[in-house]
């Protein structure tokens, strides 16, 4: 086990060290920089703030400077937000997204979950075909214009909820329902498509000829099995959901790390992309290897026993 | 036949709105919002909720540079001068000042009792120090070069001189300053309303070089002061009690949100979340809000144009840039595309700048015609003498434009009157990424393109002076070394005369060459309850609050 955790982690560093290379050099390689505007800089002004930024410097240098400042998880200023490091950036956005996701990914599995057992159960039975078609809706209408609908009916029409920001229950219900919308969808129909599978084993089969209570029989047997795909998808969904979404950020106007990561594309900001994108890749290295580990523990046919397999 | 009579009522509407945005524009400066108009009595409540559109990059007046950063810090610092309701530049933290006979060097003395927002003095010091301090090469200010005008500024800018106590501004003493110029500058009152002219506190930006980045440490001048920030959701002001004009200030507080899409700013004004709304508005909703006064426009020092690149044929031929900028009918882009009530523009100087007397426009009238039929007669005329009767032999011409923002449906009709009113059947449109599209722009590697630009001071040298030869700013490739010279005497006369002469000059020149093709002036485009009164919308500048209030409703 400590030998494969070792490896995996030998790996994600790896991983990490391509990823941010390739940023680095795609970045820059955009046309257009950070400071281009309408109104052109002088070229002394350029100059200066080049200095500044040590955009001067041959470009091998920036990447090992970068480097080395990327093992100390210095990720350097901002351009476009002079007064801010990229880790404060970071610090203040990430809570705010992790939050927004946490409720969307908590909302998505419990009746993602749900939706998917009720369905496979009563199979081509109503319950089944109302979960499916509200998930193919949920999975089919794009975010941005879900979460504008919910703008429309809730805040526009009926006057009941706020239109946007973030910081109070009431705020918070849209933006998570828009952002859990297509996770949601997405677990149920994985949940009943793995149950009816499940269902049919012979192993079911035997289980309800012993005699065994059905909620049992569900639980102990059919959903322990029928779970796995679902952690598969859970591993990227969360790092993704955790950094937030850009549209449903931008609509709901919540300060968020989505919003941040295409802007800094936008503004040039190099720095900051760096820092999102490693932030973003750090997780997702790391859920993956959660996943990994988790299968472990709930499917007994893998095992993760270090070495010769 | 329903629909056509709504279509027809919101036309005319339209029309409406844009005479009335005319009117606002004639008089000497233009009257912007309404100042404790009659009738109206203060709410209880001095309280807004205003809608910025983006989190402002920096508070910082040394290092700010872009719209919402300078929104705020017009309402919580202060210069040397400030942009009065009237539309003059008024005695802020300068009680008054002299100029010598040259115009070079300007003495200010500042008024008795300004303090810091955390009650320390205001002196000359903290004016000195933060010019020099934004001249700086190794402090990285993006609008260093507003400060060029000051003695020996570009030079210690660009490193020529390392000696700061060269530059031409010094606090003779606490209560006055002595700022001495490269040229005699008639518009430098207008410069010293701008945020790179702000003081900054001295003794706490010498203590903590980062004061600007939290409320809890950056202290202003201004008619508020900062008491919150949380970053891309709120920056909280309220009411400075240490302000010298502070009787003035009706406002308690102003909420700024940092709302950036159009349709949710839309919502969050009509569900009444919002009292203002600096942000943006989706350009489909505009006619409808335009209609039913929920939104409004000001005019706006700005200029929305066209430019070719002069150094490709077929558009090197002077005949041919200017049937193109004859076939345009601007008035019909203004009100069936944009349709915010933009002025038509006939010339490259919008209307708004003082000439040696009356306004700089109206002096010069329009150097295009506004007759449409005589216009598509000429441009016929000279494209046929160029060798392309009736647009025939026309080669394949692409009209670029950035994605953001409303160019498609305006590079569309342009593309239609070419077609309709010459016969030119072959020209393509592409839209790029905003800085891929500013690359390509600078580097003429394009045959048309849009292009806007925003006044930077009350003075045409700011549309006239980006079109010399050296300039960063000419996209154009066009050369003329009589430009400039044209510019060149405007800018080392302070005889007011002379310089107007030579500005009139240089912007005939750039029709008599159709270097430019203007196509409208820009307008404010905002959303404000009935009940706020008194918000400065200025031509030039940012919202100003100072003399804003809430009437009872």
């Amino acid at each position: 086990m400590a030998r494969y955790v070792a490896r995996r982690l030998l790996s994600g560093i790896l991983t990490l060290w391509v990823i941010a290379s390739l940023t680095f050099f795609l970045s820059r390689a955009i046309p257009g920089g950070p400071f281009d505007s309408e109104k052109q800089l002088p070229p002394a002004v350029l100059e200066n703030l080049n200095k500044k930024y040590h955009l001067d410097w041959p470009i091998w240098k920036q990447y090992l400077d970068y480097m080395w400042r990327l093992i100390k998880w210095d990720l350097g200023p901002s351009f476009r937000y002079a007064n801010q490091t990229v880790n404060e950036i970071i610090a203040q956005g990430f809570p705010v997204s992790a939050q927004l996701g946490l409720m969307a990914l908590a909302v998505a599995v419990v009746v993602g979950i749900s939706a998917g057992i009720i369905s496979a159960l009563r199979q081509y039975r109503w319950q089944d075909h109302l979960a499916m078609t509200l998930a193919t809706v949920g999975f089919s209408v794009p975010s941005f214009i879900l979460g504008s609908i919910l703008i429309y009916i809730f805040s526009y029409r009926l006057g009941w909820l706020p239109a946007s920001r973030w910081g109070t229950w009431d705020r918070a219900i849209m933006p998570v329902l828009a952002l859990s919308a297509f996770p949601t969808s997405f677990i149920a129909r994985l949940v009943r498509s793995s149950m009816l599978e499940v269902l049919q084993q012979d192993y079911m089969k035997a289980a309800r000829a012993k005699g065994m209570p059905g909620y049992i029989l569900i639980y102990r047997h059919a959903l322990k099995n029928a779970i796995l795909p679902v952690i598969t998808f859970l591993g990227p969904l969360s790092a993704q959901i955790l950094t937030g979404s850009f549209v449903i950020e931008t609509i709901f106007a919540i300060p968020g790390m989505g919003r941040t990561f295409v802007t800094s594309i936008a503004n040039r900001d190099y720095t900051l992309i760096m820092g999102v994108t490693m932030f973003y890749s750090v997780l997702l290295v790391a859920a993956n290897l959660i996943v990994d580990l988790l299968y472990a523990v709930v499917d007994p046919r893998i095992k993760v026993a270090g070495g010769g397999e | 036949m329903k629909m056509r009579r709504l279509r027809a009522l919101v036309a005319s509407l339209a029309i409406l709105t844009l005479v009335a945005g005319c009117g606002a524009r004639t008089g000497d400066e233009g009257q912007q919002g309404s100042t404790g108009g009659p009738g109206g009595q203060q709410a209880a409540k001095q309280e807004l909720v205003v809608n910025l559109g983006a989190e402002p990059p920096t508070m910082d007046p040394g290092l700010m540079e872009d719209h919402s950063s300078i929104t705020v810090a017009t309402n919580i610092f202060e210069g040397l001068t400030r942009l009065n309701p009237d539309g003059k530049y008024e005695a802020a933290m300068a009680e008054s000042w002299e100029t010598s006979e040259d115009g070079l060097v300007w003495t200010f003395k500042l008024r008795d009792g300004i303090q810091w927002s955390n009650g320390d003095p205001v002196t000359a010091h903290d004016f000195e120090f933060a010019w020099k301090r934004a001249l700086a090469p190794e402090f990285g200010s993006p609008y260093a070069y507003q400060l060029y005008y000051l003695k020996n500024g570009e030079k210690y800018n660009k490193g020529e001189i390392t000696d700061p106590d060269q530059v031409g501004v010094k606090a003779l003493d606490d209560k006055t300053l002595q700022v001495t110029l490269e040229a005699p500058t008639p518009y430098f009152l207008s410069l010293t309303a701008f945020p790179t002219y702000y003081p900054v506190p001295k003794k706490v930006v010498e203590a903590n070089p980062n004061w600007a980045a939290e409320a809890a440490t950056l202290v202003g001048n201004g008619p508020f002061k900062i008491v919150e920030w949380v970053h891309n959701d709120k920056l909280v002001i309220v009411k400075n009690e240490n302000y010298w004009d502070k009787d003035t200030v009706k406002l308690e507080k102003i909420t700024f949100l940092m709302v950036p899409d159009g349709a949710t700013n839309v919502t969050m004004f009509e569900n009444g979340e919002v009292d203002v709304n600096l942000g943006a508005i989706p350009q489909a909703d505009l006619p409808r809000l335009l209609a039913s006064g929920d939104a409004k426009v000001t005019p706006q020092l700005g200029t929305y144009y066209y430019i070719v690149n002069t150094t490709k044929p077929p558009f090197n031929d002077v005949r041919v840039r200017k049937a193109l900028s004859l076939a345009i009918d601007r008035k019909a882009i203004v009100e069936n595309v944009t349709r915010a009530g933009e002025l038509p523009a006939y010339a490259f100087v919008p209307p708004g700048i003082p000439d040696v007397s009356g306004d700089f426009r109206q002096n010069a009238g329009n150097y295009i015609s506004e007759d449409m039929e005589a216009n598509i007669a000429e441009a016929k005329r000279l494209l046929a003498e160029a060798g392309y009767p009736d647009g025939k032999g026309f080669p394949p011409a692409v009209i670029l434009y950035n994605q953001e923002g409303a160019h498609q449906p305006v590079a569309e009709a342009i593309q239609a009157m070419w077609k309709q009113n010459l016969g030119i059947t072959n020209i393509t449109l592409q839209s790029q990424e905003w800085k891929v599209f500013l690359q390509t722009r600078h580097n003429l590697q394009y045959d048309i393109a849009r292009n806007g630009w925003l006044g930077d001071y009350l003075d045409p040298m700011t549309f006239l002076d980006m079109f010399t030869s050296d300039s960063g700013q000419n996209d154009t490739g066009w050369k003329s070394k009589e430009y400039d010279e044209l510019i060149a005497t405007a800018k080392r006369s302070a005889d007011p005369q002379v310089r107007m002469e030579a500005m009139h000059k240089a912007e005939k020149m750039l029709f008599d060459e159709a270097v430019v093709i203007p196509i409208y002036f820009y307008v404010n485009k905002f959303q404000e309850k009935p009940w706020v009164k008194g918000v400065l919308h200025p031509p030039i500048g940012a919202e100003d609050f100072k003399w804003a209030y809430v009437e009872a409703h």
